[in-house]
């Protein structure tokens, strides 16, 4: 028998590391094919990886917290004895300097806080060489080490890919990595847990493509009026009550059947427009925020969504998210009216092209045919990708928008 | 300061060193009246000494080197020429067993003050027995110290420390630059061994060389320049002792190296010198350390062929930009 190498697998489309959560196995331990080995965290959820192969766990060649790109080696199995190949999986976590292990680690009263360095992500044209080492002069490797730069961050201009010295200092100049040093006491450290580390890792991606935002101000009476109707029957059967945010995730998917350039994806130079119109609704938990997926909105009603955001939304503080649940949206909606927020301008949920934000609503007095009249208004952001949409499609969309949610009952239910 | 080509500053070294100290006598083949050696070196010095302390020899290298050993060890400063360093192998024993040897195996008790010259290097169309680059053979020799000159201003200094140094000296001279000009001061002066010389300050890529590949790498610098290129240019001018110092604060300045020599790749001084900077400065290594070299053939006798042999400028510009 050969050794067999376990490999961190791809779980999602949107993974590209897990974090390695808990060892269910320990070396020397015999295992069957099928027996769960490790807990991982992958793009937004956790999963339990198998034994490819009946043997003995020969060596586990990453620790807890450790996060291992896609295909990368996590252990070695076989027979009892049997040589193992000399190789280690690529760690993204490896030059960072942040605590490991512990969660929330005690620190003592008097100690004051290490240099922390914050990352940006991982640059897809990476030099690597064969075996996952980073490609990188041993002159960069030292700059690196000076700097307190992790290389893994860094892109290579020298012949083949390779960094040379000045990657390494462009990439200290450049990237926004705050280095903390400073005298100041520290009465604990709470290490970024695995959903907060994609959360920034993503949202520092998004943020590096051009954002423009369009605002206007819907005014919103007409839906509280048909919210108010809806719920006499949906409150009696289903037990729930539908909310604003339903409302405007049904006006959201109709208006994206019409524009499906809001509802693609740029892969390369290709803008990859998508068939179905899945609507991501953010939602706040206390591990922070997570976008559930509504499929096939504009094929729902009103209630169908709400009964589905609900029951989603009450799985998700209590981790019982399926990753299916977790992805594949094509437009988010976040809202934080709930939190008696205005208006606020939105970051793009990658790999989306665009995103509404809404504010709360409000009673407000506004001229309705040359007279003051008191109308519940809201306010509401979309951000687009200016490098695939343009500020006049962006206003048509929102125009549309305000056009459907103005005049609710014009949806198809 | 006066111009002059690289023969006339040596030999005008050779003839100063003759003038102070009357030990110093010339022995080789056909470097005496009228003749003056097969490139010239000591044309005149004959005339003006006498054919006692210029001396004419058999056609036998074995004898030549032997006769300088033999000089040298009973009180003479002698001068041996080989007329072509490829035909040192004739003497090979006299060089490396005995001359190399003697201070050590006699405890310290006698030393060899002999200074060996010869020339290598192609580029003439004479074939593989008169064109080939052996200075590795004696840097790899312990005991020998090795002088390898390219410009007419250390060429005057080098051969004065050679004939004072009391230790044996293979002075190695290159036929291709004997006809380089160069200022030479007027004055007396001597070049210590082991301190190489920057003949190009430059910021991106060090090269380091001998003979005429420097004075290709120097061409090479000023067109590598308008694209933007800085070429630092080092000149070891002896390979034993070796400046490893200048070499090294040159890499540690620019993180990039290139050897370039006219010898045949395998077992050449540039591969001792890769091995060294990657000992001793690998951490400011921005790059692989390229060499320049010839193939790993005899020198081929056609012209076209030993054209492409020798390395030229185009070689070494494209392995500056390979690794830029």
């Amino acid at each position: 028998m050969m050794v067999t190498t376990m490999i961190m697998q791809r779980m999602s489309v949107a993974m590209e590391y897990g974090v390695i959560l808990k060892w269910l196995k320990k070396e020397g331990d015999k295992v069957k094919k099928g027996d769960l080995i490790v807990e991982i965290f992958g793009e937004k959820n956790e999963f339990e990886l198998e034994a490819p192969d009946d043997g003995v766990i020969l060596k586990i060649l990453c620790d807890v917290n450790d996060e291992i790109p896609i295909s990368e080696p996590i252990a070695y199995i076989g027979k009892e004895g049997e040589k193992i190949p000399d190789a280690r999986p690529l760690k993204l976590n490896a030059a960072s300097a942040t605590t490991p292990a512990q969660t929330t680690a005690a620190v003592a009263p008097t100690q004051t806080s290490t240099a922390v360095t914050s990352q940006t992500v991982p640059p897809s044209t990476q030099a690597r060489l064969p075996d996952g080492k980073i490609k990188a002069s041993p002159r960069a490797k030292k700059k690196a080490k000076e700097l307190g730069v992790d290389l893994s961050f860094v892109v290579g201009s020298g012949p083949e890919g390779r960094i040379v010295e000045k990657d390494v200092t462009a990439a200290k100049d450049s990237t926004p990595q705050v280095t903390i040093s400073d005298e100041r006491k520290v009465r604990s450290v709470e290490t970024m847990t695995p959903l907060r580390r994609t959360i920034a890792r993503r949202m520092t991606q998004s943020a590096q493509n051009p954002h423009i935002t369009m605002i206007t101000e819907i005014d919103m009476t007409e839906a509280v009026a048909l919210r108010k109707e809806i719920n006499l029957k949906v409150e009696k059967v289903h037990g729930i009550r539908v909310s604003f945010n339903d409302i405007i995730v049904k006006a959201v998917a109709d208006t994206l059947e019409r524009f499906p350039k809001f509802n693609a994806t740029l892969a390369g130079n290709d803008l990859h427009i998508f068939d179905e119109v899945n609507i991501g609704v953010a939602m706040a938990t206390d591990d922070g925020l997570i976008v559930v997926t509504i499929r096939d909105a504009n094929k729902k009603s009103i209630t169908d969504i709400a009964v589905e955001t609900k029951e989603k939304g009450n799985r998700a503080k209590v981790n019982k998210l399926a990753p299916e649940e977790l992805t594949g949206s094509t437009f988010t909606v976040s809202n934080l009216g709930p939190f008696k927020v205005d208006l606020f301008i939105p970051v793009i949920n990658p790999p989306e092209t665009a995103i509404l934000a809404l504010g709360q609503i409000k009673k407000k007095p506004v001229v309705v045919d040359d007279a003051i009249a008191i109308r519940s208004m809201m306010m509401a952001s979309c951000a687009v990708d200016h490098r695939i949409l343009d500020g006049a499609p962006a206003g048509q969309f929102l125009s549309t928008l305000k056009e459907t949610l103005e005049n609710p009952f014009m949806m198809k239910m | 300061m006066t111009e002059m080509v690289y023969r006339e500053a040596l030999k005008a070294g050779i003839r100063e060193e003759m003038l102070r100290d009357e030990r110093v006598f010339l022995l080789g083949e056909d470097i005496g009246l009228n003749w003056g050696g097969a490139f010239k070196v000591t044309k005149g010095l004959a005339e003006e000494f006498g054919a006692e302390r210029v001396r004419d020899t058999p056609i036998s290298e074995n004898t030549i080197a032997g006769a300088a050993v033999g000089a040298a060890i009973t009180g003479m400063v002698p001068v041996a020429e080989i007329m072509f360093g490829d035909l040192i192998t004739l003497a090979m024993d006299q060089v490396c067993n005995q001359a190399a040897k003697m201070h050590y195996m006699f405890g310290g008790q006698t030393s060899v003050p002999l200074v060996l010259r010869t020339v290598f290097g192609g580029g003439k169309n004479i074939a593989s027995h008169h064109s080939q680059s052996l200075e590795a053979w004696f840097m790899h020799t312990p005991g020998l110290k090795v002088a390898v000159p390219a410009f007419a201003s250390d060429v005057k200094g080098l051969i004065k420390t050679a004939i004072r140094d009391p230790n044996p000296v293979l002075f190695a001279e290159h036929k291709l630059v004997y006809d380089k000009k160069e200022e030479v001061p007027d004055d007396e002066y001597l070049i210590p061994f082991g301190e190489a010389k920057v003949r190009r300050e430059g910021a991106d890529v060090t090269i380091w060389g001998t003979f005429i590949m420097l004075h290709k790498a120097l061409e090479v610098a000023e067109e590598l320049q308008k694209e933007g290129i800085s070429v630092e240019v080092i000149d070891p001018r002896t390979l034993v002792p070796l400046d490893k110092k200048t070499l090294i604060d040159s890499v540690k300045k620019t993180g990039r190296l290139v050897l370039v020599t006219e010898e045949t790749k395998t077992g050449a001084t540039t591969a001792e010198i890769a091995a060294i900077v990657q000992e001793e400065a690998f951490d400011w290594l921005d790059a692989p350390i390229k060499r320049v070299n010839a193939p790993d053939t005899p020198v081929p006798f056609s012209p076209p062929l030993e054209n492409y042999f020798i390395p030229d400028n185009k070689r070494i510009a494209q392995a500056v930009r390979d690794i830029v």
